[in-house]
């Protein structure tokens, strides 16, 4: 009886020594490497487009390929502010309430309307940007990675799904078109 | 006792060690993750903030510091507030703006606000000029070649480019013999001078922001001397973040950021107005309505700000305005 009790530990150890440690720490790092990637190429893509101004398809599929090469599923989501100066007055149809002052207001464009203009049907299907707007994009894994599973699995709680997350943008300095 | 039992005893000693060197090795990962990505958020946004200066412009401080915070928020997924402004304000203890003719600080101060309430908040503080005073001459200089100086014994006053004022009789004297001491005296003088304020200002911070709960010692990080001496070759924005815990207890992130300026000219801004409305509209000089304007009777400002200053409704067709 003692005997098998010690067998029955011995190899439970094995198992999870020998086996689910090295590979938790296998998809942990692959997790880590995928991070700095994503981090990488999404702050190369913004950089690129306040740098120019424009967003055009090519610098879009590049960036997807790109991430996808790490073997997750992202959300992308991309912001779009556009700075928009405006005068202040306390009733616009009245030239008299001007106050004397302006102010920065943002109009923000989305993913989905950014999208629609960059693989319209049209030739030159660029999406502009002014210097002086703001463009922000992020990137999160969309499934749980495997490090993320196997851990909810070994410690029977369940972990936030979000492991991979870069938020990252800037104002556009200038405009190269 | 067996060979396997020996086994696991081994295994039960030593598992707990590497499971702490293990949770203790992730967070420093963590921190030096995190600390790379505080990097770039805090360069891109000192970078954002020195794009607004503009060579034939003064520098518009407001703005300056609005595009800085704009950038931090974005970084950070704060919303755009005064809110948000003050919960990032609490790590920056100082910014300096390093001008041709002196330099200002951004720091926490006190005054007494429009509604006679007491409040606190990053201020720019007034100019400081770069100034050295030697025997009976007090010496301004700048960032360029340009250079004041003041005789006191005399009650006069020079001024002029170092070429000029150098072979000046009158100043024989001075520092302005030997061009590479003169160069020494007046870099040394200009970051001493920066230094000494920043110290003051960083110190004023600490005995502050205990008051709101934060641990952190502030204090002003030793900056290489080629840093230095970067910074103050042209006109430049330097920052200091400090404080932001990352990581397990005790880790901070700590850092100061420099930006220099690029140079670049403003646009011109046309405001036309329509004689039938009287409705103030400002253009690009790419839109087709100033192309197309054969009256010209438009007026030119220099920024979109300038142009909504004056009352002016941003053009629906140049300004692209979606809604």
């Amino acid at each position: 009886m003692e005997n098998t009790l010690s067998k029955f530990i011995a190899i439970l150890l094995v198992v999870v020594l020998l086996f689910v440690f090295p590979i938790l720490n296998m998809f942990d790092n692959q997790d880590y490497i995928s991070r700095t990637i994503v981090l990488n190429e999404v702050t190369h893509f913004v950089d690129a487009v306040r740098n120019l101004g424009y967003i055009t398809p090519r610098m879009y599929d590049d960036l997807l390929r790109k991430l996808q090469a790490t073997g997750n599923q992202y959300v992308i989501e991309l912001t779009h502010e556009h700075l928009v100066v405006q005068p202040v007055y306390l009733d616009v149809t009245d030239s008299s309430t001007f106050e004397d002052e302006a102010r920065n207001t943002y109009e923000n464009s989305y993913s989905s309307e950014i999208l629609k203009v960059i693989y319209s049907d049209e030739e030159n299907s660029f999406y502009y940007l002014s210097s002086g707007d703001y463009f922000v994009m992020k990137v999160y894994n969309e499934k749980e990675t495997m490090a993320t599973r196997l851990k909810s699995i070994l410690l029977g709680s369940q972990l936030p799904e979000k492991n991979i997350v870069v938020n990252y943008g800037g104002m556009v300095k200038n405009e190269n078109y | 006792m067996k060979i396997t039992d020996l086994a696991i005893i081994f295994i039960l000693i030593t598992v707990p060690f590497l499971l702490t060197t293990k949770i203790k090795r992730d967070y420093l990962h963590y921190a030096s993750e995190q600390k790379i990505i505080y990097n770039r958020i805090l360069d891109t946004a000192i970078d954002d903030a020195i794009g607004v200066y503009k060579t034939d412009e003064k520098i518009n401080h407001k703005l300056v510091k609005e595009t800085f915070f704009k950038t931090l928020k974005v970084n950070f997924q704060m919303p755009d507030n005064e809110l948000s402004t003050a919960q990032l304000s609490k790590y920056i203890p100082a910014m300096v703006s390093i001008e041709k003719d002196g330099f200002t600080i951004l720091a926490q101060d006190e005054y007494i606000n429009g509604n006679g309430y007491k409040e606190r908040r990053l201020v720019w503080q007034p100019k400081v000029p770069y100034s050295y005073h030697k025997g009976d001459y007090i010496y301004r200089f700048y960032l360029d070649d340009h250079l004041e100086i003041y005789r006191t014994d005399l009650n006069r006053f020079y001024k002029g480019s170092y070429q000029s004022l150098k072979n000046n009789v009158a100043l024989a004297d001075t520092i302005l013999l030997d061009k590479k001491k003169y160069n020494t005296i007046k870099n040394r003088e200009i970051i001493d001078r920066i230094q000494r304020e920043l110290n003051h200002h960083m110190n004023a911070y600490n005995s502050f922001s205990k008051t709101f709960g934060i641990s952190y010692e502030f204090f002003l990080p030793t900056i290489e001397k080629d840093d230095w001496e970067n910074t103050i070759s042209d006109v430049s924005l330097l920052v200091f973040f400090q404080g932001l815990p990352i990581g397990s207890k005790g880790n901070y992130y700590n850092n100061y950021a420099i930006g220099g300026s690029r140079l670049i000219k403003s646009k011109t801004y046309y405001v036309l107005e329509d004689l039938v409305t009287g409705r103030r509209e400002y253009h690009d000089n790419s839109c087709e309505i100033i192309q197309n304007d054969l009256s010209l009777s438009f007026e030119i400002y220099k920024s979109k700000f300038d142009a909504a200053k004056s009352g002016a409704f941003p053009c629906r067709e140049c300004q692209q305005i979606v809604y």
